[in-house]
């Protein structure tokens, strides 16, 4: 086998294997770095438009839409300001809904939310467009103090049919919560993944909400000791917090509804997949600076290979000077340290690749375990292709000094002795 | 732009200085006289000079005094010529002006019949890897190469084709007396190093091996036995051996001795 110019690059490579390796790490984080941000922003965006299933309408009593749909569709934090359900029925009555569900948060269950609703919420409401809700175990809540669990709440906290919980007043985080000890609640069901947030939530039905608090303001009246029950609750005890709607298929009805229902200075209306839409509008300016960052971080990469080549050239110099006498021209020292440069950035660019799959999936994962949605950072296969081969380009680029260096090394003072 | 046409393989030669001290045998294994197409680059004749100069004038930049003045010399085919003259006259100069690594203030330099530096960057480049083999004071061997790689580095500029470097290579070590091809240069003794340096110089069949102080390095033990190897390898392959040398004891080992100093070259008797 005779000697390629292949063979005296990877040589040379091998030569200096941990300056090259280290090289190669700087790329491939930078490269890594910048194919996950392009990737998360992509899937992030999509994740979010898919949490907010086939709810056209949310009405709240909320601040805005944006804080209505990150409280009553994510669980960012508790609404703040309730409906009395027979507002909820006098507005369902009043409008063509083609179907309503109203929830009501504030409970938790160490530190996942506990959402109150009625069965429609797993009959109407869809969690993901086209995809219906599904149990993994058990049934749906049927009476008070049943509960159904979400799949990334039941994993979280080991929860599974049959299992007796009680809940804590208050959103998770919330200050001055408090035990509902009182009330046991018995999980009955366990619900398929739906890759939103509402996995790491818990259902019950809205009676049970109301008697625990019906329960705290007769204790705040009455003292400790008193039983509570279904009996007890007042007209002003049924309070819900949200109200997902539909109007169905008809654009122009829905479109004379929100008018409508945006005249009405008591509600605040969401459109929800539009509130996202405005929602990674404002982040998106956030998110140029991270991807500046990536392509600061693309760029200093760039210089470490110029730099580790850079420094190699003065150990090389009279490697190449041999080369040059032995018959090598100018161009083809020059291609030498070119193709170097070009090796690293390929071997960057796709451990990098590699490096963002994985870190996709460990971020991925936190984040459903941790938000309950799924973020899945994937882009196709042309944009992961066009990542490297900027990798690539860069590195030439960055080889195109170093390589300047070997196309003017002076054979003659180069072989000069040394001392 | 030549092709290589034929290799003449005539008889075998054996192991060359295969011990300090001990005579070597005649080196006579590959005679590889290469052909080349007539043309820009070579115009063969076997009665031409291998190694013609004219008016040849070098001037450092920067400089008033020329380094180099000669004004003709020829060196036949096969010719061995030592160069001599003192530190800085511009024996080492005088080298890389043949080999092409330097351009001459003016005056013309042949190599088989071209004008070497007529000739433009890569053809230039070529035509010495092809023509010219070259042992430096400090051998320049490629660190961190084995020895075949070492022979096979001065081959990838040959003509010949790839598929036979190999055996053009252990033929070279196995008649040099080289028996580690695989062996990392930098872990051979000076005396092993220098037999890879000679047998790189060599490794293209060139017309003519410009010698630096070859044995410089070496113990003056040493010195006699590396310039009886040199000196073989070249008339094994009828190459001419340009030598430059301040080591006296060496000098009546050359058929040719000429002294360089600011005159010019000034042909001495052996």
């Amino acid at each position: 086998m005779a000697l390629s110019d292949w063979n005296i690059v990877t040589r040379s490579m091998r030569s200096r294997w941990f300056s090259t390796a280290l090289t190669i790490l700087t790329v491939a984080i930078a490269s890594g770095l910048m194919t996950l941000l392009i990737s998360m922003r992509s899937a992030g965006e999509d994740s979010f438009r898919r949490g907010t299933g086939n709810v056209q309408v949310l009405i709240s009593k909320e601040a805005g839409p944006l804080v209505s749909v990150l409280n009553s569709m994510f669980y960012a934090d508790a609404p703040g300001n309730p409906i009395l359900f027979s507002d909820y029925e006098q507005l369902v009555s009043s409008y063509p809904f083609a179907w309503t569900v109203p929830t009501q948060l504030g409970d938790s269950y160490q530190g996942s939310p506990v959402m109150g609703t009625t069965g429609a919420f797993f009959e109407s409401f869809e969690p993901a467009m086209g995809q219906r809700w599904s149990l993994a175990s058990g049934a749906y809540f049927d009476s008070p103090f049943e509960a159904v669990v979400g799949s990334a709440a039941a994993k979280i906290h080991g929860l599974k049919v049959g299992d007796s919980i009680t809940l804590e007043h208050g959103a998770p985080r919330a200050m001055g919560g408090h035990d509902h000890n009182q009330f046991a609640f018995t999980v009955v069901g366990v619900l398929d993944p739906t890759a939103t947030a509402h996995d790491r939530a818990l259902f019950t039905s809205l009676e049970s909400s109301w008697i625990l608090h019906a329960h705290d303001r007769r204790e705040s009246q009455l003292g400790h000791g008193i039983t509570t029950t279904d009996a007890d609750v007042m007209d002003a005890d049924r309070k819900i917090t949200g109200i997902y709607a539909s109007i169905g298929s008809r654009k122009a009805a829905l479109v004379q509804v929100l008018g409508m229902l945006r005249s009405d200075p008591n509600w605040t209306v969401a459109s929800p997949a539009s509130t996202v839409g405005s929602l990674f509008t404002i982040v998106s300016n956030i998110d140029q600076v991270l991807l500046a960052m990536a392509i600061a971080v693309m760029c200093s990469s760039g210089i470490s290979i110029l730099v580790a080549l850079y420094n190699s050239m003065e150990q090389r110099r009279r490697q190449i000077a041999v080369l040059r006498v032995l018959g090598a021209s100018k161009m083809r020292v020059f291609n030498l340290v070119l193709t170097e440069s070009a090796i690293i950035g390929t071997l960057g660019g796709f451990a990098g690749l590699g490096l963002a799959i994985i870190a996709g999936k460990v971020v991925s994962g936190i984040l459903h375990a941790r938000v309950g949605i799924v973020i899945e950072p994937t882009l196709p296969i042309d944009g992961y292709l066009t990542i490297v081969l900027a990798t690539i380009a860069l590195s030439c680029i960055a080889g195109v000094i170093p390589a300047l260096i070997a196309y003017r090394t002076e054979v003659v003072r180069s072989l000069r002795p040394i001392g | 732009m030549g092709n290589l046409k034929e290799f003449h393989r005539t008889n075998t030669f054996e192991k060359a200085w295969q011990r300090p001290g001990v005579p070597i045998s005649i080196l006579a294994d590959l005679v590889i006289v290469p052909s080349y197409d007539s043309g820009q680059i070579v115009n063969m004749q076997s009665t031409q000079p291998v190694v013609e100069l004219k008016a040849l004038r070098y001037r450092y930049p920067r400089s008033e005094h020329l380094a180099v003045s000669v004004e003709a010399v020829c060196i036949e085919p096969a010719e061995q010529l030592v160069l001599t003259g003192h530190s800085g006259c511009g024996k080492s100069t005088l080298l890389h002006l043949i080999a092409g690594l330097m351009d001459p203030t003016s005056g013309t330099v042949k190599v088989r019949g071209t004008d070497v530096h007529a000739l433009r960057g890569s053809k230039r480049d070529r035509f010495r890897g092809q023509h010219i083999g070259m042992v430096f004071q400090t051998f320049q061997l490629l660190h961190g190469f084995t020895v075949i790689e070492n022979i096979f580095a001065s081959l990838m500029f040959s003509e010949l084709s790839p598929s036979a470097h190999r055996d053009r290579a252990m033929g070279l070590l196995e008649t040099l007396g080289i028996d580690t091809p695989d062996a990392l240069v930098q872990d051979l003794s000076i005396g092993q190093q220098q037999r890879v340096a000679v047998a790189r110089a060599v490794a293209c069949s060139p017309s003519v091996v410009l010698a630096d102080e070859p044995t410089a390095a070496l113990d003056p033990e040493f010195s006699i036995a590396a310039m009886d190897l040199l000196q073989e390898a070249c008339r094994s392959i009828g190459a001419a051996l340009i030598c430059v040398t301040h080591d006296t004891a060496l000098i009546e080992r050359f058929g040719r001795h000429e002294r360089l100093s600011h005159l010019g070259l000034e042909r001495s008797q052996v």
